[in-house]
């Protein structure tokens, strides 16, 4: 460290490698004061505050959003959010079954209604929309020789008519399961 | 006159100097111009396959309709819905705001990969990709927490004074530089650390223990490509793939480093990653992290003779043309 600039650059690169691991660490910054708060603005922004905890959940199981589209007729066919274009797409709209697991009942309800409504514009021929969010669990490998199959629960289920103007849910059970 | 630092034989000065030459020995730019090149073409990739469905993720009456994107996702940070409402005093309208920032993006992502006035496009994709990210917040996984730090990345380090417009056209320069060595140095740390805390955190469950985790993953109907049912007949296979998965990601910050051990861990999270890509669908993920690795640690920062007698093992120091008198070049890459 022979220079001035080199050793603020070396604290520089040492302080955001810190929030690095913290942010890694799980460590949140923005409860600790406005230092904190700002630290974690400059986290968000930069990636440094970013978990790392790919496939470590506790669960055993994962969320599966479906939406069925029911015509006039009464015919049902489950379709996905996506336009089918891409795999990269369904992958990132299968991800929006994590945002079901919110707390708040109404926001579950609010992003039902907002996902039914993309559906009756993309289907015309749709009279009813049901979003339904199920719960895969995974068996064991030991369940699965012993002919054990996983078990699918409903965890949400809201069901919308097609509106005049705007969908509007004929009933939400917002059962959480 | 120069002081004699590097003729003091302590163990503090040797340590200092050790440091120095780890963190700052002169590097070329060639890494960070493969990293910049690398990430770009993906997410450039990434753009081009989800196009069709960019109005449906961002406009208003799309998937999160009306205020509903906000309601996900950290309060702080740009939306498109900001964006608009900055563009909309111009008579520019949602579906022509849309699309005037996708193409921004696509723009920004291009002039990154051909490096043209490299760190502005660099600060553009960075924001753009942040805009999008926080605006569709429920659609994000891993791929794209690991853009946005490596694209911040590339607004301060010099990824373009290497294989870029800015050197064959706009002159800048190629030289070797310690602002190279130092950010080479934050990235690979940065992965590292990224490595490691994943590894630790799997190593908290039993299932990544006895192998269950994988077999779990493998049925889940959001990441189920082949049917690997097959594997419960074999829990040994699957308990090896999560314990070498383990091992690869907690050992990675220690065994990337020597020249002796860099290749195999090298070739082992390549493997992992190209595993992850194929068997779990996350194509972009994978692809992303082979870049990052490739770059950050498959490429030789060294100068052309340097590296052919780094390649050779020539001894510390020995016909450097970036090390100064009595100074070690770095080891590691």
């Amino acid at each position: 460290m022979r220079s001035t600039p080199r050793r603020w650059l070396l604290v520089l690169v040492a302080a955001h490698l810190l929030l690095v691991t913290l942010g890694a660490a799980g460590v949140e910054l923005g409860d600790v004061g406005p230092i904190g708060r700002l630290l974690h603005h400059y986290g968000l922004a930069s990636g440094a505050e970013c978990e790392y905890d790919f496939f470590t959940s506790r669960d055993h199981g994962q969320l599966v959003l479906h939406v069925d589209v029911i015509d006039a007729e009464g015919r049902r066919s489950t379709r996905s959010l996506g336009t089918g274009a891409s795999h990269e797409a369904e992958i990132r709209v299968a991800h929006i079954a994590d945002a079901f697991e919110t707390a708040d009942p109404e926001l579950r309800r609010e992003l039902a209604k907002s996902l039914a409504a993309k559906m009756f514009d993309r289907h015309p021929e749709a009279r009813e929309v049901v979003v339904r969010v199920e719960y895969f669990v995974a068996v064991l490998m030991d369940e699965h020789r012993s002919g054990r199959e996983p078990r699918v629960t409903q965890v949400y289920d809201a069901r919308f008519r097609k509106p005049q103007a705007r969908p509007e849910a004929r009933h939400g059970s917002a059962d959480p399961g | 006159m120069e002081a004699p630092i590097l003729d003091d034989s302590s163990p503090r000065a040797g340590a200092c100097r050790a440091l120095d030459v780890f963190l700052f020995a002169p590097a070329t730019a060639r890494p960070l111009a493969a990293l910049r090149i690398g990430l770009a073409s993906v997410l450039l990739v990434q753009a081009a396959v989800v196009h069709a469905e960019f109005l449906d993720w961002f406009s208003r009456d799309g998937l999160f309709q009306g205020n509903l994107a906000r309601a996900f996702g950290p309060l702080f940070g740009p939306r498109t819905g900001d964006l608009l409402a900055w563009l909309s005093p111009l008579g520019v309208g949602e579906v022509a705001g849309l699309r005037a920032i996708g193409a921004a993006y696509v723009v920004a992502l291009v002039m990154l990969g051909f490096g043209l006035f490299t760190r502005a496009a660099a600060a553009l994709a960075w924001f753009l990709h942040w805009t999008l990210m926080n605006s569709a917040d429920p659609l994000r996984y891993g791929v794209d927490l690991y853009a946005h730090i490596f694209l911040f990345y590339a607004i301060w380090v010099p990824v373009g004074r290497a294989a870029s417009l800015d050197v064959f056209l706009l002159g800048a320069s190629r030289a070797p530089t310690a602002g190279a060595r130092i950010g080479l140095r934050l990235m690979q740390m940065h992965l590292c650390i990224s490595y490691f805390a994943s590894g630790v955190e799997k190593a908290a469950f039993i299932d990544w223990w006895n192998g269950e985790l994988i077999f779990r993953a493998l049925s889940f109907p959001g990441y189920r490509r082949f049917d690997m049912s097959w594997l419960a007949h074999h829990p040994a296979l699957a308990q090896l793939a999560c314990l070498a998965t383990l091992a690869i990601e907690i050992g990675y910050c220690v065994f990337i480093w020597p020249r002796r051990t860099r290749r195999l861990w090298l070739a082992a999270v390549l493997g992992l990653h190209l595993g992850i890509a194929i068997f779990l669908g996350l194509h972009f993920f994978g692809i992303i992290m082979c870049v990052l690795n490739i770059a950050l640690f498959g490429i030789s920062p060294e100068p052309r003779g340097d590296q052919a007698a780094f390649f050779a093992g020539a001894a510390p120091g020995e016909s450097s043309t970036l090390t100064q008198p009595g100074m070690r070049r770095s080891k590691a890459l």
